[in-house]
């Protein structure tokens, strides 16, 4: 989880953070504490905020595709590396 | 996993008749989205899924498709693409002047869909880049709802593993198109 000190040095960029938390919110199951850090990394900066929300806008867009029969494609080989694991 | 190919030449008719029907009701949902999502106007999208099957039954005997989705859907591109065509130049001539009154409700200007259809390439493209496994972490987690502890289960990978996949993901997703 990316660190809430500002002070950090060297202080990881605003989009290198904001792709760290999008991977561990991604996918849900994180708790309380979790959330409360995100929470309070979000407001400790605009640019912070920024960067995040660049990265939902384009997760969001990404989900518009997601019957995209390309994309459905790809989500058919995913569930299969599943069953592949599996056997 | 390599999905079985798809001989329609080596079957009997009827065997063939079967084989097509049998790919129609697994594929016809999806690929009506498909349709339906890049605007394919002027054309119910019933139409353009027979035009699939159609090329699909019209396939010569003895050529075998060795993966019958990728086979759909590069077919779909080919009638999506086709159909764009006939819907540009009969644009072109049957050309009226612009009146907002008439033509600004609907969002489905041959300029708009090629702008929709290309960032579509791009997402899909973006998407292919990606390490298949990192790809596959990915999309379980985003399309198909799993927990990250789950995806780690089913793939048999350390929950660590899963959030640098995702990480790694998301990184290059945002690289290739952000802003």
């Amino acid at each position: 989880m990316p660190s809430n000190d500002a002070d950090a040095a060297p202080q990881l960029d605003a989009d290198e953070e904001a792709a760290s938390w999008a991977a561990h919110l991604l996918g849900g199951g994180y708790d309380e504490p979790t959330q409360e850090a995100f929470d309070k990394w979000m407001a400790a900066s605009d640019r912070n905020r920024a960067a995040y929300l660049r990265i939902a806008k384009i997760l969001s867009e990404i989900d518009g595709f997601a019957n995209d029969i390309e994309v459905a494609a790809l989500r058919a080989n995913a569930r299969l590396s599943i069953k592949s694991t599996k056997l | 996993m390599e999905t079985k190919p798809l001989d329609l030449g080596t079957y009997r008719s009827e065997r063939r008749t079967e084989q097509i029907d049998k790919l129609a009701r697994q594929y016809t949902p999806a690929l009506k989205r498909y349709f339906a999502r890049h605007a394919c106007i002027d054309a119910s999208t019933d139409d353009l899924v027979q035009e699939v099957f159609k090329r699909l039954a019209g396939r010569k005997a003895g050529n075998a498709i060795r993966n019958a989705e990728a086979f759909l859907i590069r077919t779909a591109q080919s009638v999506r693409h086709d159909h764009m065509r006939r819907i540009q130049s009969r644009s072109l001539a049957t050309h009226v002047e612009y009146e907002e009154k008439k033509h600004a409700i609907g969002d489905f200007s041959p300029e708009r869909v090629y702008i929709g259809k290309d960032r579509v390439n791009h997402v899909f493209d973006a998407l292919q880049e990606l390490p298949p496994r990192t790809r596959d972490v990915f999309i379980l987690c985003r399309f198909e709802g799993l927990k990250q502890y789950e995806v780690a289960e089913q793939l048999e990978l350390s929950t660590a593993s899963i959030y640098t996949h995702l990480k790694a993901a998301i990184t290059h997703l945002a690289a290739r198109l952000g802003d």
